[in-house]
């Protein structure tokens, strides 16, 4: 077999784990943001259909998070064993965004156990307040996460030393919060990753709303409106935030996006996604606005994250108009077997395919409402 | 209230004055070990407990008894409910690792990388498979077999997963591949560990100036280029003969405790009399059965094991067997390693005459094993005796089938046989536990100070950003936490709603 060097596999197999694992990351993020809305509201106005349904929701999120989980395992093994320098300066500088966001895994872990698992079993109100920890757990992950994406496109808290005739990269004491870049790619992340959901959230309803003229999916569809138009405003908003970070503190990579015309496309789906939000208000096309509102935001989600870390190669970490290329930080200490990323490959399509088979057993075949009345 | 105050303020105080005097390495190792026991409590069902399901599964399919298949559908979601926070808290210990313990991105990046990315993969098909075991359980009116099948294939990806962490593990023990250059730096009395597969060079490198420059060293791209090329078979940690041991004795640890804990639970339930009695005495036997088969095949690995910390640690076999520095006899250990009661065993003094001049490392080596020889000889005798005592325990079980055993159990305990099996399950859950915890403990303390034995130490590792106590303490809270809320998810499901249950008149 043809030796396919380590920078190679590198880039494939991160890459190959990072899309996957922020698409179940962003709906996991979402759900728990929604879930207590959907709670909260029927709370307030007494509404048990709008507490059923987040219910319903919460045994999705429950099996969405697992999965979601175990990519965010290999994403760190991997970017470990194919980027330890640029792992090892991201552990020291971000010390406490990384430990954030752990700390927001282990909040959002408990909560979220708690959370199903004492549905009617405790006070409404206490059961929101757990909600709400479960929100803000699921929050500071991408909160602390995206402080190593902020370091890559403007290593800000980085202090450059030279001894024994090498060049190293440690934190200079700086809040890395203080990252000007960092603040509006995390709420983007926030709120993108809102607005899918809720169009996920949308599209079920809708689903289920032609069969279900019961008030749990009749009722939810407003609200699933007014949170996506609210979240795909703010996403626009935070978007364009973002591209004047980049043009003041990363020269580099605005430059290639702008030069691309990856920004123009990020902003015009951004556009689309609110106008798709307010067509979902629509009666008669809502049906069709609320898939459509979930792809294109995906695809903005998706577009944004796979351009701004295309940009900035061949460079791992941008410098103003120059950068640490990623040939530098790659592994050297050994080749890796082709067998590894290959087989990795295969695992992970095959286990997608069963994964989304079983979803589909759990939510259709044997829904939780029909558990003792269906079978083989 | 004021007394209260006073004891918080004052336990808080003793709190801060112990972190103060404590550098990072302490503290980072402080979280580690609440981390790692707080996930190897969840972990051991995930690893083992699949054993005890299919098997109650698998009964029921070929008895056609439902009970059997009501025991392990009921088991499943305990398995379910363990596995998933086994899997957060071990998400948890990973990014523990990675950021406490920066500087075992070297370690992680060359001899650990190949397993560590196999255990990936076998992690996605434990999470997926065990997905769809529970989603289909008793969904296969047809295919029976296929639903066992679909539990295999679990217990396959679970014993990769562990198999990969272990050998990761065994080769911070004995880092196996690294030939003679162990007792070539620091430690001479380490005998060849296998074959020599690493550059001899990149290694040196790493272990004298990881000490000076600190895990610091490894944010320099260019220190990685001076390590390029450090191992020509990334695969050797897992043929490691330490890790074939590990593996083992950790596998039928895990079966014993987790199987006494489901037999002790059903025990309970016969006590207090929740549930028909025949279907709780089922999933007892068969519980019980398999607890006792591994207790007795855990003697045979844990003596394997035993064999292995003489051959390759022989300081750590030192302390754990309370050999005096100056040496002596020890009739028991020198009969199953030699075959005679009067072998000479050197002690630590003859180690030390093996040290050659400003190996400071070796020393402190060896002072690190005097100062922890009390505590590693206690625990090293508790997880043995405790052993002792289960393997009692589970010929005791035999009763029920043999009559000589019942006997014996009737005449030195004065109770029935199905007594001394219900309070029994309790002693042999309380006695695994026991052994399992201080055996991790001997294992984990013995290697002081070395992260990776005679390679790289704790304080070489730890990340150069200063650990503070009050970070320390919240990470430790969260994982309390975590640990409560697994074991509430466990009371919630198998004690709470008993008593409404037993209301109701339901039989399982």
């Amino acid at each position: 077999m043809r030796a396919i060097s380590n920078l190679t596999w590198g880039i494939a197999g991160t890459e190959m784990t990072f899309f996957p694992h922020i698409f179940f990351v962003t709906v996991v993020l979402g759900l728990s943001v929604v879930i207590p809305i959907f709670e909260i509201i029927g709370y307030l106005r007494r509404d048990d259909s709008l507490v059923k349904f987040a219910r319903r929701l919460t045994s999705y999120l429950v099996r969405v998070d697992l999965f979601a989980g175990v990519l965010a395992t290999w994403l760190t093994v991997f970017l470990a064993a194919y980027w330890p320098s640029l792992m090892y300066i991201a552990t020291n500088v971000l010390f406490y965004p990384i430990s954030l966001a752990v700390a927001g895994i282990m909040i959002a872990i408990v909560s979220t156990a708690i959370y199903w698992y004492t549905w009617d079993e405790m006070k409404r109100l206490t059961h929101i307040i757990v909600g709400l920890f479960m929100a803000a757990g699921a929050l500071m992950v991408p909160f602390g996460m995206n402080s190593i994406l902020a370091l890559m496109d403007y290593p800000f808290g980085v202090k450059v030393t030279t001894s024994i005739g090498l060049t190293f990269f440690l934190s200079n004491g700086s809040n890395p919060l203080a990252n000007p870049i960092f603040l509006p790619m995390a709420l983007y992340t926030w709120f993108i990753s809102i607005t899918l959901t809720s169009f996920i959230v949308l599209t079920f309803a809708h689903i289920r709303s032609r069969n279900d003229f019961t008030d749990e999916f009749q009722k939810t569809l407003r609200i699933s409106r007014i949170i996506a138009l609210i979240f795909s405003s703010l996403s626009l908003v935070t978007i364009l935030w973002t591209f004047f970070e980049f043009r003041d503190y990363s020269q580099y990579l605005y430059l290639q996006m702008t030069s691309r015309g990856y920004l123009t496309v990020s902003i015009v789906l951004a556009i689309l996604v609110v106008i798709i939000s307010i067509l979902s208000y629509n009666e008669s096309i809502g049906h069709y606005a609320a898939p459509g509102g979930a792809t294109v935001s995906y695809a903005l989600f998706m577009f944004f994250e796979v351009t701004a870390n295309v940009s900035r190669s061949p460079y791992m970490i941008v410098t103003n108009s120059t950068g640490i290329l990623a040939s530098t930080v790659i592994n050297p200490m050994y080749t890796i077997p082709s067998i590894i990323p290959l087989g990795g490959v295969a695992v992970i399509a095959l286990m997608l395919i069963t994964f989304l088979m079983t979803l589909y057993l759990a939510f259709f075949v044997f829904p939780v409402a029909d558990r003792k009345r269906s079978s083989f | 209230m004021i007394s209260v105050i006073l004891l918080f303020t004052a336990v808080s105080r003793s709190f801060l004055t112990l972190g103060n005097s404590w550098n990072s390495a302490n503290m980072a190792e402080l979280m580690t070990i609440v981390g790692i026991y707080v996930h190897a409590f969840f972990l051991i069902f995930a690893f083992a407990f699949p054993i005890v399901v299919l098997a109650l599964e698998s009964i029921g399919i070929y008895r056609k008894d439902d009970d059997y298949t009501g025991l392990a559908r009921n088991a499943a979601k305990l398995w379910g409910i363990t596995f998933a926070v086994g899997a957060v808290t071990g998400t948890l210990v990973e990014f523990g690792l990675v950021v406490l313990w920066s500087g075992s991105m070297a370690l992680i990046s060359s001899m650990a990388a190949a397993p560590l990315m196999l255990e990936l993969y076998a992690f996605i098909i434990e999470i997926v498979l065990i997905g769809t075991y529970l989603t289909t359980f008793n969904r296969f009116k047809k295919w029976k077999w296929g639903h066992v099948l679909i539990g295999l294939g679990v217990l396959f990806g679970t014993n990769l997963s562990a198999y990969m962490i272990l050998d990761v593990n065994a080769w911070m023990q004995v880092p196996w591949g690294t030939g003679t250059l162990v007792s070539q730096l620091f430690l001479p009395w380490v005998p060849s560990l296998g074959p020599s597969v690493v550059n001899p060079s990149d290694l040196k490198t790493l272990a004298t100036v990881l000490p000076v420059v600190g895990s610091s060293l490894l944010s320099s791209p260019g220190a990685y280029q001076l390590l390029s090329n450090f191992t020509t078979n990334p695969w050797i940690a897992i043929f490691n003969p330490e890790a074939y041991a590990t593996y083992f004795h950790n596998l039928l640890a895990a079966l014993v405790i987790t199987s006494f804990l489901a037999a002790s639970y059903l025990s309970f339930k016969i006590i207090k009399h929740y549930g028909r009695e025949s279907y709780n005495w089922k999933g007892l036997k068969v519980s019980f059965f398999i607890a006792s088969i591994a207790s007795f095949l855990q003697a045979v690995a844990g003596d394997y094991q035993g064999r292995l910390l003489y051959l390759f640690q022989r300081n750590i076999f030192d302390a754990t067997e309370g050999i005096p520095a100056k040496g002596g006899y020890d009739p028991m250990i020198s009969l199953l390693l030699y075959g005679k009661l009067n072998h000479f065993f050197p002690g630590i003094n003859s180690l030390q005459s093996m040290l050659p001049q400003g190996d400071t490392l070796g020393q402190l080596t060896l002072n690190a094993t005097l100062t922890y020889t009390p505590i590693l000889h206690f625990l090293y005798y508790a997880m043995v005796i405790s052993g002792v005592i289960l393997a009692i325990i589970s010929i005791g079980y035999f009763g029920l089938y043999s009559k000589a055993i019942r006997w014996i159990v009737q005449t030195v305990l004065r109770m029935k046989e199905e007594t001394f099996v219900l309070y029994g399950s309790f002693a042999g859950a309380a006695f695994s536990v026991a052994a399992s915890v201080s055996g991790w403990a001997t294992r984990e303390m013995g290697r002081h100070p070395w992260t990776v034995y005679g390679v790289v130490t704790y304080n070489d590792v730890v990340n150069s950003h200063a650990v503070t106590p009050l970070f320390t303490a919240g990470m430790i809270v969260a994982e309390l936490s975590i640990f409560l809320a697994g074991i509430w998810g466990i009371y919630m499901i198998y004690f709470r709603k008993l008593k409404s249950k037993k209301k109701r008149g339901e039989s399982h």
